[in-house]
């Protein structure tokens, strides 16, 4: 108050201003104190002293953070795009100022004078100063009195609470609101989840994240790539077409990638890609998230990170549970087709051996595990002359099995044709050339014994010559003949006729037996064979079988067999 | 799983999709399907009127903005209409009401086409 106003002298006049002055302050505190929202908080905060003092422009501005700097949040009769300027004060006023008296050396006088900002009170609370109301001159030109500022603080007094308030539940609604958004987030993965432990299908998979990543952060360009060794293989693509597979150094990725800060991935830039996620599982990238800029054009948050970082791995444990249910499928189906070939190969071979008085004859087969393609018989052409055969199909599995099952039938064909054996021969190598690839091929022999003479006639398609030992343990090997089966189409074969004696023994076998290996990687080899059967000259042919089975097995020191063995043994009685 | 439904009526140039239920990652594929038939017969000038939906999931929002580019691109848009005040908050907590126009009621948006 001032000195020479005694009470009891005012004129009239100051008396109504007084009274409008309180007026004016009930006024504010009313209208004040309704509201929470702090934006109709500031604007009564310009309106009213503005209205009550005739000023023409206000303006409030707010402390954000813990700097000091201030910005422009509420404004009368400036243009709006003021709105949001910021300014640094310093060493903010206690009490209404005057911008004039404020020290030049405070940098922020010059930003008020600009504005024709005049008068500068403080918003005072517990907090400290939380924001600075400015004000213009007034319209008529005559200068704020002393009455007028002690007004004005009072004002700013009761305002500062409540812009205190209207601050403090601005703030609760942004944490609401990203409570919000943690809970769709939530939602999210879950409803996601729910659906990845239930699909087999990867495409479904991929797609399903692609639109959860699009509709949680407003993108709409999304890719999700899975890794095949070392390259990265495109699986969906939602929003771009799709891109080439992508180099290995994708798959170096363990944390999310901005494109724009590396000068790597050009190429996904240029699609419109902006950020990269690795999808990982047990410590390792088995996958990439791409994701396209947001539509808002506003930055990822370290929140949203975590939701695709999290959602992405998701994905790929999803992916990967896919993925082996497929292999398990697949190694079922391998599992059949082995079955089957070697339903097939078993089938081809003879039930029962024919048997005679003047020759002992034994026979085995025993498929290795994946099957290959082994084949023997014996065939019955008179009741004095049968027919002796052991092949070999190049390659395994159900492949072989049915070359097999061409050449078994065009030999009981041929053979029942009385054709010289080079014929049988020559037509049975046309009849596989001409259906066959060139890398199928097959090793074959085939001889016919006469048990009366013992005249035996062979022809050998490059099969490991049979072992042909007489009562004095000599070796002969019976290796005339040509080249193997199904590689070229015009070929002729030789034949040899030879004299067999009593006692004489033929081992016919396949590589399976001579190519067994032991622990040291050393094949059982032919001489190995050898010396085996010049040992059991005396024994029966079934006998003499037995041994070089367990004589293999011993040797590799293991039942695992990596190739089919086969031999049949004939004695002359 | 929730049912969801995906109705479709066509007047003019302008092809209404009514959802009903529950619109998540289970259900999203379905929508997808109503939205890729419309682009292919080039019936792009799109309504969808939710006043049925129970529920969307960020999925369901993803279905969305999987189509906007193209559709824009082809002249058209995708008008939201009828949406309940829980489905609505969903959108507005994503942001979408900066990206799609929304409408109260079906009619404003079929008439907003006819305008432009």
């Amino acid at each position: 108050m001032k000195n020479q106003m005694s009470n009891h002298s005012l004129p009239s006049q100051q008396l109504d201003k007084r009274l409008l002055e309180l007026t004016a302050l009930f006024e504010i505190s009313r209208s004040l104190s309704a509201s929470i929202n702090l934006n109709s908080i500031l604007e009564n905060i310009l309106r009213i002293p503005m209205g009550h003092m005739l000023i023409s422009r206000g303006m409030v501005l707010l402390k954000k953070g813990l700097e000091d700097v201030y910005s422009i949040e509420g404004i009368k009769g400036f243009p709006r795009q003021f709105m949001g300027k910021t300014i640094e004060v310093d060493v903010p006023p206690v009490r209404a100022v005057s911008v004039e008296d404020v020290s030049d050396k405070h940098l922020w006088k010059t930003f008020f004078t600009e504005f024709e900002i005049e008068l500068i009170l403080p918003l005072v609370s517990s907090r400290g100063v939380i924001g600075l109301v400015g004000f213009g001159a007034k319209i008529k030109g005559d200068a704020y009195e002393e009455s007028e500022l002690e007004f004005l603080d009072s004002l700013s007094n009761i305002a500062a609470t409540t812009v205190a308030n209207g601050l403090m539940v601005d703030e609760i609604q942004t944490v609401n609101r990203q409570l919000d958004r943690k809970i769709q987030q939530l939602n999210t993965i879950f409803d996601i989840s729910r659906e990845f432990n239930i699909t087999l299908d990867l495409k479904k998979i991929g797609s399903l994240l692609s639109f959860a990543v699009m509709g949680e952060l407003m993108v709409n360009k999304c890719i999700v790539m899975t890794r095949d060794d070392k390259l990265m293989q495109v699986l969906v693509c939602k929003g771009v077409d799709s891109p080439e597979q992508q180099a290995s150094d994708l798959c170096q990725l363990s944390e999310p990638v901005f494109i724009s800060d590396t000068d790597r991935f050009q190429n996904l830039q240029d699609m419109g890609i902006s950020l990269l996620v690795p999808m990982r599982l047990q410590d390792e990238t088995k996958g990439i998230l791409a994701v396209g800029a947001k539509i808002s054009e506003k930055d990822f948050l370290d929140s949203e990170l975590e939701f695709l970082t999290t959602l992405g791995n998701q994905a790929m444990a999803a992916l990967e549970n896919a993925r082996l249910f497929e292999e398990m499928l697949e190694k079922q189906r391998m599992e059949e087709e082995l079955n089957l070939a070697r339903s097939i190969q078993q089938n081809l071979l003879p039930s029962q051996l024919p048997s005679f008085k003047e020759v002992d004859i034994a026979a085995v087969n025993i498929p290795s595990r994946e099957v290959g393609g082994d084949y023997y018989d014996v065939i019955p052409i008179s009741e004095t002359r049968f027919g002796v055969t052991i092949a070999d199909v190049a390659g395994k599995g159900a492949g072989a099995a049915m070359l097999m099952a061409n050449l078994q039938a065009s030999l009981h064909a041929l053979v029942s044709t009385d054709l010289p054996i080079n014929d049988v021969l020559y037509r049975i190598n046309r009849f596989i050339y001409q259906n066959t690839g060139l890398d199928k091929f097959i090793t074959f022999f085939y001889g016919e014994l006469d048990i009366k003479t013992g005249v035996f006639t062979y022809s050998n398609a490059g099969h490991n010559p049979p072992m042909k030992l007489n009562k004095n343990k000599q070796l002969e090997e019976l290796s005339v003949g040509g080249i193997v089966l199904g590689m070229m189409e015009d070929v002729s074969f030789d034949t040899e006729t030879i004299q067999l004696e009593q006692g004489d023994c033929i081992l016919l076998y396949t590589d399976g037996i001579t190519e067994t290996m032991n622990a040291e990687e050393e094949e059982f080899g032919e001489s190995r064979v050898l010396s085996c059967l010049k040992d059991r000259t005396d024994c029966k042919a079934s006998q003499i079988i037995q041994e070089l089975i367990d004589e293999t097995r011993q040797f590799s020191g293991s039942d695992i067999q990596a190739d089919d063995m086969t031999m049949v043994v004939i004695i002359m009685q | 799983m929730s049912a969801f439904e995906v109705r479709r009526k066509d007047a003019d140039t302008v092809s209404v999709l009514y959802l009903k239920g529950y619109l998540d990652a289970h259900t999203a594929p379905d929508f997808e399907q109503a939205l890729q038939n419309l682009v292919d017969e080039n019936r792009v000038c799109i309504v969808v009127n939710m006043e049925e939906l129970s529920y969307i999931s960020s999925a369901g929002l993803g279905v969305f903005m999987g189509f906007i580019e193209d559709i824009r691109t082809k002249g058209g848009d995708i008008k939201l209409a009828e949406l309940t005040e829980k489905v609505y908050r969903v959108f507005d907590l994503l942001g979408f009401p900066v990206l799609y126009d929304i409408f109260e009621k079906e009619m404003e948006a079929i008439e907003k086409y006819k305008e432009g």
